[in-house]
């Protein structure tokens, strides 16, 4: 079990880290990457990782996971639209009304779709996976504009996406767990580089791609292992407030808040599994 | 003689999704026909009560152990006089695995190996169908799992065949072949849990 789970955190480690140190070199001091650079850093351990754990993934991708792994790459670009969008004034109104827009037509265009690039009409994470990231991002214009000097955006971003790592794991899926490792990975990565002065690989502008990735997740877990909806909401919910924790006018009280469900919801699973016969296996 | 069997169905792996799983063989039809190839398949139905799919699988590299499927289904077009005309589609429901340990049944289903809520149905559809020796078939066909068709090769065997006690007709295949999971995109914890599968499907037709 601990050589399969190294399997699929070290090759993330090693390609996030060294993109790191690529790129450090060139560009000291502090501050962040632009951030489709930036945007990248997630596709790349992701890829990696996932990579390792089943292999390429198949064009189209016919899972959950492989169409999260390449949902990964066209999410860079998320990054410098936020960017695009930080000092416009209207732009919590201007996302929430693409998110209900998309919410709207999104269950009407996906049953004329039928694409296997696209969650089925009967996923029932397909609207909330839409939804949920852009109302978290609507709610993300402050920290954008307030980047925080200091680790606790990374910090806090790295215990979500491992706290739904062993959220997953303990319920079911191994495999689910171990792509939730690859993105914590990455966010040690990035949380190592705050802590060194190195530029962040992971800005604040990233924000909603690591959301994304991580809710998908948690509803794949939901959908196709054993996470229960409590735990699914827990987790969801935590990202959700993410965005409220980060910046530096915000009191540290905020963070906890936003940590705070993924941490029952972790609790809930761990529970769960001691509460069976034979915990530890089979 | 054998002949026929369409034999086939052997292996045929389809499954079936808890509201049903339906077949969509057809019979093969057409084309013109010689004096020959005058005669049609007989169309079977398989009986789920009488199918079953084993398995085996190594663990740790010390021992093999057991599992089954217990729900198949499918669809067997069988050609008494000419084989090569038969054809057949089988159906297996992934959510009905068992391997005797409700826990590790539970893991299997899951995302890490067969991903059952994504993938309900395993299927085999053949492609070809010769007749190897009396009442030996051999199959070439089309094996989906996990979301994932390879073409496969395996030899079948008609156990029997005759009336039932209800005035039916039945007619019995057994295949045994084997696939490697990693094929399939199952690599979890390969090692530990061995990558080749050995699987026997035997199918029991009722004569439609």
């Amino acid at each position: 079990m601990l050589i399969q789970a190294a399997r699929g955190l070290i090759p993330p480690f090693l390609l996030a880290g060294t993109l790191m140190l690529l790129l450090g070199r060139r560009r000291g001091g502090r501050g962040e990457w632009p951030p489709f650079v930036a945007g990248l850093v997630y596709p790349i351990g992701l890829l990696g990782g996932s990579i390792l754990l089943q292999g390429f993934p198949p064009l189209p991708p016919v899972s959950a996971s492989h169409r999260l792994a390449l949902a990964a790459i066209p999410l860079a670009f998320l990054g410098p639209l936020w960017k695009d969008l930080e000092n416009h004034r209207g732009r919590a109104w201007l996302l929430g009304g693409a998110a209900a827009l998309l919410c709207g037509l999104y269950p009407v265009w996906i049953s004329f779709a039928r694409s296997p690039w696209l969650p089925s009409e009967t996923d029932p994470g397909s609207l909330i996976l839409l939804a949920l990231p852009m109302l978290a991002g609507a709610a993300a214009s402050t920290p954008v504009r307030e980047r925080s000097k200091g680790a606790r955006g990374e910090s806090l971003v790295l215990v979500l996406h491992a706290t739904t790592a062993a959220v997953l794991a303990a319920t079911g899926s191994m495999l689910y767990g171990q792509i939730a490792g690859t993105l914590a990975v990455v966010s040690t990565i990035s949380l190592f580089a705050a802590l060194t002065n190195r530029p962040r690989l992971l800005g604040a502008s990233s924000l909603p791609q690591g959301a994304i990735l991580g809710i998908g997740l948690c509803l794949a877990g939901l959908a196709y292992s054993e996470v229960t909806t409590t735990e699914a909401i827990l987790l969801c919910l935590s990202w959700a407030l993410t965005p409220l924790a980060l910046g530096e006018s915000r009191p540290l009280s905020w963070t906890f808040l936003s940590a705070g469900p993924a941490m029952a919801a972790l609790v809930l699973s761990i529970q769960s599994l001691l509460s069976d016969s034979n915990p530890y296996g089979y | 003689m054998f002949r026929s069997a369409a034999v086939l169905s052997a292996l045929s792996f389809a499954v079936i999704s808890a509201s049903g799983i339906s077949t969509s063989l057809q019979e093969p039809g057409g084309e013109p026909t010689t004096k020959k190839e005058s005669s049609r398949p007989e169309r079977y139905e398989i009986d789920p009560v009488h199918s079953t799919a084993i398995f085996r699988v190594g663990h740790l590299g010390i021992s093999k152990f057991y599992g089954r499927f217990n729900l198949v289904k499918g669809t067997i077009l069988f050609d008494e006089k000419n084989p090569g005309r038969s054809r057949a589609e089988i159906l297996v429901d992934a959510a009905s695995l068992d391997t005797h340990d409700p826990k590790r049944d539970r893991h299997i289903k899951g995302p890490d190996f067969l991903d059952a809520k994504q993938f309900p149905v395993l299927r085999f559809v053949s492609t070809e169908v010769v007749l190897a020796r009396p009442d030996s078939l051999r199959i070439r066909g089309k094996l989906e799992i996990h979301g994932v068709e390879r073409e496969i090769r395996l030899d079948a065997v008609r156990t029997g065949r005759g009336e039932d006690p209800w005035g039916g007709y039945r007619c019995g295949f057994e295949a045994r072949f084997r696939i490697k999971r990693s094929d399939f995109g199952m690599k979890f914890m390969l090692g530990p849990v061995g990558d080749e599968v050995d699987i026997i499907l035997s199918v029991e037709g009722i004569r439609k």
